[in-house]
């Protein structure tokens, strides 16, 4: 969004104060509200749909496909498409490599294993309709539901089929649910001596710099990096910031992830 | 080849030919820059610069870093940099950034993460470079990567961007384009910070591995990488020197 | 008050289908293809919801204004609205869509672009419209004459992304708009924040920009832009000369007070004061508790808007004196709490009797 020279000038000004005064009056580590629809998609073992107050909307999708171990290597593959950019797209292309490391990074591929030879590969395709500001907080968020309402046929066969040439047999309609940890991420803004949870695109236009903090298996986890929100405003932070920002999350990831499950 | 169908200009007459030159009348660049060289070993590094090695660009470096400890692990960077020249398009009051990475030998590094490593990079040279002083402009970085390697994996994603930080800094400063300050970047196991202002500010910070991701051990991480930072810069700022007083 | 990190809301079953609605407007559905079908000879009442396609009237009588189409000596409609009625003109006024800019509107605008002796201004209509070099008010006073100097900076008096709010000159024979900012009143904006609400929600009135109480200003664009601002002197002016109707001359404060020689503005004074700080890019020092107000103004303006309670300065107020149940200002993003200051709003009128 462009803004003015005035408004930046007012909005920076706010958000460097301490406390922080947020244009929408929100708490430095209060999120924007969501609505989270899941498993909506009948031809996918697990779906969402998350839309948040600012209009920006998320769909996931997680398809299943029964796999030999040996001949792949990655069991997750993650597509990204964001609606008015490019697949090629340096933001499209950097989202998409993230989550794929992340995912393939954080969950056990053991926790796929079907039997000694197959596994279950999936496909997570994310689709996000409409974005204001950098997505990667709501994608996250949109993936976390999606793989937490993901079913999965219930295996019949024998585990073990090293020594048999079986293909794995499953139940006609009993499926089980797919358990496994599942990273989120945040994106926070550092604002002159200030860190903000999920910044508004106006918020991320003066913000100083931003952060990608990774939450997994109960602790804060890789990878963790600068992040770039805006050209014209990008410049250092003391380090004591990158602290504070993972001090934050460390505090509100379980409540979110709460939320979430809720 | 002269008169192809170009209807908006004049042309020339229809059996006219191209201008030749004598290749053996070009004067060849010849190599002064055995004065600059600078083969300097701090630590468990030895760095190895060169300057304006690209003759066609407005700044360039060529950086060697050899680890001590183990022989394989090898970088070898060049750094171009075009610009600034004017931009098209809409009304910019400031420079606009671009970094592009490209491994010229042995293609490694997946496509998205080479993006991933582009953007981190323009993100922290855009809190670096002086941009308003350029308005209606572009300056595009260009990264070579030459080679790379180390002992277990192929590459270390971390040793690189370590590198082209000090690359594109070294490249600034052989193009003249204002920065605010010399800026460096220092590794401890598989976490990169990138400093400046004497390492009380940090400008890009790039964690890959979950080891002491706590609140507390980040400032630990943050230190490690300061005294890397302070030898890369020490090692860059004697380079500096030295090339200038060779030239002098 | 503890508030919610991330509010929740979940949801089953995804997508609401319409048909599976259950819900008592489906006779009213019913009734409009039956029953109140437009007979020959009759016209749609004035106020009708009609549909794209729906007959308005088969009278050839009526001249067919804007969303109706003709066909057959029958008046279609051709978008979703409410039809008006004015003499013989019939049109249908769309619910939704971008703004259509007419003459007087008092509007708020965003550079877009900076041409040759004139900018182009985004004001959220299909077009973007035309303020020309000659229709702005430039440092040194109205008989200033424009010279070559000013066409060549443009951009030091208004550049890309600025925020202006002006009134529409005329119209342009395409639809597009030619603005003016020829008054006082008018100019960039600056000392506040900006938001957008749909269009059709701004209430068209007398008078656009409002004093509200705690020393803030909102100009209520008819586009439906929305600027937020501290109060400035010749707001105060402005309004105490429309409260009062005094004479300019002798104005004070936005309390009417009269008080000679002190802090009295003179509409006439301003403008010859008026010099390259109408076109400043830097905001006044702005108390913290006066931009807590405006961001609980910004606040309450978007609860409005998602409740679709047209805006008007008396509701403003009503909301935002609703809204001080809430002490934090950040729990008013929560749709519940949006929907019941809305209620609260329509409510209040409806005890006053005026809803």
């Amino acid at each position: 969004m462009v803004m003015s020279l005035t408004e930046k000038r007012y909005l920076q000004e706010c958000l460097i104060s301490k406390p922080p005064l947020r244009p929408d009056g929100r708490n430095d580590d209060q999120f924007r509200p969501i609505e989270v629809f899941t498993d909506f998609l009948p031809t996918s073992n697990g779906s969402s749909k998350i839309v948040a107050s600012d209009g920006t909307e998320c769909v996931v999708s997680v398809k299943s496909k029964v796999v030999d171990r040996s001949l792949e290597d990655d069991l997750i593959v993650v597509d990204v498409d964001i609606t008015g950019r490019r697949d090629d797209s340096p933001l499209v292309q950097e989202i998409a490599s993230i989550l794929n490391r992340v995912l393939l990074l954080q969950i056990d591929q053991e926790q796929l294993r079907l039997t000694q030879k197959y596994s279950f590969k999936l496909y997570i395709d994310v689709l996000v309709l409409s974005s204001y500001s950098h997505p990667l907080t709501l994608i996250s968020f949109a993936i976390y539901s999606a793989l937490n309402s993901t079913q999965l046929p219930t295996l019949i066969s024998s585990e073990d089929d090293l020594d048999v040439a079986e293909l794995p047999t499953f139940h006609d309609y009993d499926m089980s649910k797919l358990n496994i940890d599942i990273p989120i991420m945040f994106t926070l803004a550092v604002c002159g001596q200030n860190v903000i949870v999920d910044p508004a695109s106006s918020e991320s236009d003066v913000a100083s710099n931003g952060i990608l903090v990774t939450w997994c298996k109960g602790k804060v986890g890789a990878p963790i990096r600068t992040l770039s929100l805006n050209e014209e405003y990008t410049r250092g932070i003391h380090p004591d910031r990158l602290a504070e920002s993972i001090r934050l999350i460390e505090i509100l990831a379980p409540k979110v992830l709460q939320a979430l499950d809720g | 080849m002269l008169n192809t169908t170009d209807r908006r200009r004049i042309l020339g007459p229809a059996n006219a030919k191209p201008l030749v030159f004598d290749r053996s009348s070009v004067p060849v660049e010849e190599n002064q820059e055995s004065a600059k060289k600078s083969s300097v070993s701090t630590g468990n590094d030895a760095i190895y610069i060169e300057n304006g090695i690209v003759v066609n660009c407005n700044g360039s470096s060529y950086l060697e870093v050899r680890s001590r400890t183990n022989d394989k692990n090898c970088t070898l960077l060049l750094t171009s940099i075009y610009g600034p020249r004017p931009s098209r398009g809409a009304f910019n009051a400031k420079a606009t950034l671009s970094v592009q990475f490209k491994e010229v030998t042995l293609e490694k590094i997946a496509a998205g993460q080479i993006k991933e490593i582009c953007t981190f990079l323009t993100n922290v040279f855009n809190a670096v470079v002086n941009l308003e002083r350029y308005p209606k402009s572009g300056i595009d970085v260009f990264l070579s990567l030459i080679h790379s390697s180390s002992g277990q994996q192929d590459f270390e994603l971390e040793s690189i961007i370590t590198a082209c930080v000090n690359g594109i800094t070294l490249a600034f400063v052989d193009a003249g384009i204002e920065i605010l300050d010399t800026v460096s970047a220092g590794m401890y196991k598989r976490n990169v910070t990138a400093f400046m202002k004497n390492g009380t500010e940090v400008v890009g910070f790039w964690k890959d591995d979950d080891e002491q991701s706590s609140s507390e051990n980040i400032l630990e991480i943050v230190e490690k990488c300061k005294e890397h930072y302070l030898t890369n810069r020490k090692t860059m700022i004697e380079f500096m020197v030295r090339n200038k007083n060779a030239s002098d | 008050m503890s508030i919610d990190v991330l509010s929740v809301r979940k949801r089953q079953e995804g997508f609401q289908f319409v048909n599976e609605l259950e819900s008592d407007s489906d006779s009213d559905v019913e009734m409009a293809n039956d029953e109140d079908k437009v007979d020959s000879g009759e016209v749609a009442k004035d106020g009708t919801i009609v549909t794209p396609g729906e007959l308005v009237t088969d009278d050839p009588v009526w001249m067919r204004g804007h969303g109706t189409y003709f066909l057959e000596n029958q008046t279609y409609a051709s978008v979703a609205g409410t039809v008006s009625r004015v003499n013989r003109l019939l049109s249908v006024i769309p619910l939704r869509g971008r703004y259509a800019p007419e003459t007087g509107d008092h509007v708020i605008g965003r550079i877009a672009e900076v041409g040759n002796r004139r900018w182009k201004v985004d004001i959220g209509a299909k077009q973007h419209a035309v303020l020309m070099l000659g229709s702005v008010n430039l440092p040194g006073g109205v008989l200033r004459r424009k010279s070559e100097s000013d066409e060549l900076q443009m951009r030091n008096f208004l550049k890309e992304g600025d925020l202006l709010n002006a009134e529409i000159q005329s119209l342009f024979q395409d639809g597009s708009a030619s603005l003016h900012t020829r008054s006082l009143k008018y100019g960039k904006l600056r000392n506040g924040t900006f938001l957008q609400v749909r269009s059709p929600l701004i209430v068209r009135s007398k008078k656009h920009t409002h004093n509200l109480p705690g020393n803030v200003t909102v100009i209520l664009g008819v586009n439906g832009f929305i600027w937020l601002r501290k109060t400035s002197k010749v707001d105060n002016a402005s309004d105490a000369s429309n409260v009062s109707g005094r004479n300019a001359a002798t104005l004070s404060g936005a309390s009417g007070d009269y008080k000679p020689g002190s802090n009295s503005v003179s509409i006439t004074r301003l403008e010859e004061e008026s010099s390259w700080e109408i076109y400043s890019d830097k905001n006044d020092p702005i108390p913290e508790a006066m931009k807590r107000t405006i961001a609980r103004y910004s606040n309450v303006i978007r609860a409005l808007a998602h409740c679709e309670i047209g805006i008007t300065e008396a509701r403003v107020v009503a909301a935002y004196e609703a809204s001080m149940a809430y002490s934090h200002v950040g729990s008013l993003i929560d749709k519940d709490n949006m929907e019941s200051i809305g209620q609260d709003v329509i409510n209040a009128e409806k005890m006053r009797g005026n809803a």
